[in-house]
């Protein structure tokens, strides 16, 4: 008899919950406690337990699907268990016939509180019992801290730490002063982002805590578990000044986009993915899993901190659509509007510090993915043109790359092929 | 011996000399003898061999009170204790010494069997105030069936009082109220503790049991510890101040009763505790202060509870390996460091 995985409630008020990643493929084999899934809430990124042994014989939601809390989401038995039947989220009711919405609703809520099943992560915080004391009694969710004691664990300075930062918050008024929301208006010539976007909103403390927690926790396990390396070469910009220029008001004026350097660089990545399938992968367990489809997450910088929403097949998107996706994610990011799922399912990642007038950087790898790419400032310079020096337009890629899933030659020819195709843009106008 | 007669009126306290942790022993026993005609000391050597003892506590006592109230004994431990567990039920305060503290598995069917049960089993009717007194510890070189710590065995026993002075001034002061108890009392000094010195009060000067005492201020770990760790953990504690960790000492002096208010006040202020004895690790009174801390006040603690102990081997004689056995300043500093990570 396979037993079912549901969506757990994770917090009070979760409602629904994102499944990030399936730590275990489906006809994996699993222990009873083991890390099964990585699943978004509302508050914060979690992974959950497999409430029994056994294989994965069926994964009912894919990575990046919202279900509401208790939906059945994965079956666990063994092979020759039956595997039909598990869409429903809620039991038929016993008198078979048409089932009242309210009566599902009942059905799905006692599914929810019988099964502390995939309920894991609340007892298996490592956290003293002062901090958690202390965490109570000022009403800091536990779940949001980053430990710091040996092994990670949370001690009483974590909490204090909350608590300060959160009565910072509390006392400081909207608009203080922060490295995004300065460099929010930008002059013209050195970001394309004029049109006019929704101001930004003032963040909850907590929930500002809550994202920093998150950061934290994941900036550290890229840094901790992959075998991550940057390498950098320059780009001569000059043609894609060009193109800019002559293309970007024929779109502006055609499909109403404002077209920016860093919509010209997601296009060139994509494009050169395509042809480089070893980038566009991951590692999943004992091996190289590389992903069928291009979803390139743009990392956009929030006086909080940091999100990363997804450009979805970027490869098959052209310049304007491209172009339109990222205004549209990075304002809402702005406005802390985005969906989980906007945020999910990358498969490579382009960061852009240009506009602080950063050179090269060794960007850190947004888990999952193998690669990412580092856009440094556009400036005019000195080059050897023949025998002769000429001032052009140039830039720093810098791509951070795992060296698990890729060795250093083959990410090197993607990065050739990046400044290629940037260095000829006509390239970026074919299908 | 002489028939048993009411104690006079406790003198006053007054001034302070400084005197060794075996002188402030001696000046209890001759200064409660003088008082309180009841009480005699017995033991091996206690009388006219070596002149008091072999660490000299009893020194001078069988000249001021003679041998019937300063009594050797055979090498006989079981009958020492019996002895001591019959006159004291007949109305004698009597304080009799064992040698070493290793020696006291002869003698524990008198003490547990008898001296603790007694009062118990007559319905109150019965009492038994007697002293157990003797020695413990390593660091002289005195091999394993001389080194051992042991007061963990008698704490383990209902109706036994167990009291462990680290100080010339608390030795006195203890010694006072173990012999003024009703209950029998194993009194535990320390070998190496006897020829340090440090200020003693003159006259009746008493230190209840059951009192613990801070013996340094700090608010980032407590060390609880007794005997010489005191010692050991007052000097890790100035190597720590250099780090800017400030380390609060307590000395519960008397481990039953024992004061779990002061560790727990104490817990309650630094969020972390580590414990030390020289006895080995396993099963020793660290483990029991640990469990009730943790029981009684789990949510103060901040890291898990580290114990500072004894190895559980056998104590070598050999200096080298018999400092490697035992728990030192640096080990103490470790702990606490491990603990406010």
């Amino acid at each position: 008899m396979a037993t079912e995985v549901v969506l757990p409630r994770l917090g009070l008020t979760q409602e629904e919950g994102t499944i990030l990643r399936w730590l275990k493929p489906e006809g994996s084999r699993v222990g009873k406690g083991e890390p099964l899934f990585e699943v978004m809430t509302d508050k914060a990124t979690l992974e959950v337990e497999a409430p029994a042994s056994g294989v994965v014989l069926k994964i009912l939601v894919a990575e990046g699907g919202t279900v509401p809390v208790a939906t059945p989401i994965a079956l666990i038995g063994e092979p020759g268990d039956a595997v039909t039947d598990v869409h429903a989220p809620a039991p038929p009711p016993p008198s078979g016939g048409p089932v009242p919405t309210e009566a599902a609703g009942v059905a799905g809520a006692a599914v929810a509180g019988e099964a502390p099943r995939g309920r894991a992560p609340e007892g298996r915080i490592r956290i003293s019992p002062r901090a958690r004391a202390m965490a109570e009694s000022q009403r800091i969710d536990v779940r949001t801290l980053v430990g710091t004691g040996p092994d990670g664990r949370i001690i009483e300075r974590d909490v204090q730490q909350a608590v300060a930062a959160r009565a910072a918050g509390a006392v400081q008024p909207a608009g203080v002063d922060s490295t995004a929301a300065s460099a929010a208006p930008q002059p013209a010539s050195a970001s394309p982002r004029t049109v006019s976007a929704p101001p930004p909103r003032q963040i909850p403390a907590h929930a500002a805590a809550h994202m920093r927690g998150i950061i934290a926790r994941r900036m550290l396990e890229s840094l901790q578990t992959t075998a991550q390396l940057t390498l950098t070469t320059e780009v001569d910009m000059e043609e894609t000044v060009r193109l800019r220029n002559e293309v970007g008001p024929e779109l502006e004026r055609r499909e109403g986009v404002h077209v920016t350097y860093t919509d010209l660089i997601v296009r060139a990545a994509a494009v050169a993915l395509r042809e480089h399938q070893a980038i566009n992968a991951r590692w999943e367990g004992e091996g190289v899993h590389r992903l069928p489809e291009i979803h390139i997450g743009v990392a956009v910088a929030l006086e909080e901190g940091l999100v990363v929403p997804v450009v979805r097949h970027a490869d098959r998107a052209s310049i304007a659509q491209i172009s339109a996706a990222i205004r549209d994610l990075s304002e809402r990011a702005r406005g802390m509007r985005l969906r989980p799922d906007e945020m999910a399912g990358h498969t490579f990642t382009v960061t852009n510090l240009g506009m602080f007038d950063v050179d090269a950087f060794t960007p850190v790898l947004n888990l999952p993915e193998a690669a990412m790419l580092g856009v440094g400032r556009l400036h005019r310079r000195p080059v050897a043109a023949g025998d002769r020096a000429e001032i052009h337009t140039t830039m720093v890629l810098s791509l951070t790359f795992d060296h698990r899933v890729v060795d250093g030659a083959p990410a090197a020819q993607f990065l050739q092929r990046l400044k290629h195709i940037l260095e000829h843009p006509y390239l970026l106008l074919l299908p | 011996m002489s028939q048993p007669t009411m104690p006079a009126p406790p003198a006053a306290a007054v001034g302070t000399r400084t005197l060794t942790y075996a002188e402030a022993l001696n000046e209890a026993l001759r200064e409660e003898m003088r008082r309180d005609p009841r009480v005699f000391v017995m033991g091996e050597d206690v009388a006219v061999w070596g002149g008091g003892g072999i660490f000299g506590v009893t020194k001078g006592l069988v000249e001021e009170f003679g041998p019937q109230r300063v009594r050797d004994t055979p090498i006989s431990e079981e009958a020492i204790a019996a002895l001591a567990v019959g006159a004291a039920v007949a109305g004698a305060r009597p304080v009799a010494e064992f040698m070493y503290v290793d020696f006291m598995g002869l003698a524990m069917e008198p003490i547990v069997n008898q001296a603790a049960k007694i009062r118990y089993m007559f319905g109150g009717k019965a009492r038994v105030p007697v002293v157990f007194r003797a020695q413990e510890g390593a660091g002289r070189g005195n091999a394993a069936q001389h080194s051992q710590s042991l007061e963990a065995w008698f704490c383990h026993i209902p109706g036994l009082k167990v009291v462990t002075p680290s100080t010339p001034a608390d030795a006195k002061g203890l010694l006072l109220s173990a012999i003024r108890d009703d209950n029998p009392v194993v009194f535990l000094e320390h070998k190496v503790l006897y020829a340090t010195k440090g200020p003693v009060p003159a006259g009746d000067y008493v230190v209840p049991l059951g009192v613990a005492r801070r013996a340094r201020e700090g608010q980032h770990a407590t060390f609880v510890g007794i005997h010489t760790m005191v010692h050991k953990a007052l000097a890790a504690a100035e190597a720590l101040a250099g780090e800017g960790i400030e380390l609060e000492i307590i000395d519960p002096r008397t481990l039953v009763p024992f004061d779990l208010d002061a560790v727990i006040a104490s817990v309650r202020k630094t969020g972390r505790l580590v414990v030390g004895h020289e006895a080995y690790e396993r099963c020793g009174i660290g483990a029991e202060i640990i469990a009730q801390v943790a029981g009684a006040a789990f949510d103060a603690l901040d890291a898990p509870p580290v114990r500072v102990c004894g190895r559980n081997v056998p104590v070598p004689y050999n200096a080298r390996l018999e400092a490697a056995a035992l728990p030192q300043a640096e080990d103490i500093a470790a702990a606490v460091r491990q603990v406010v990570a």
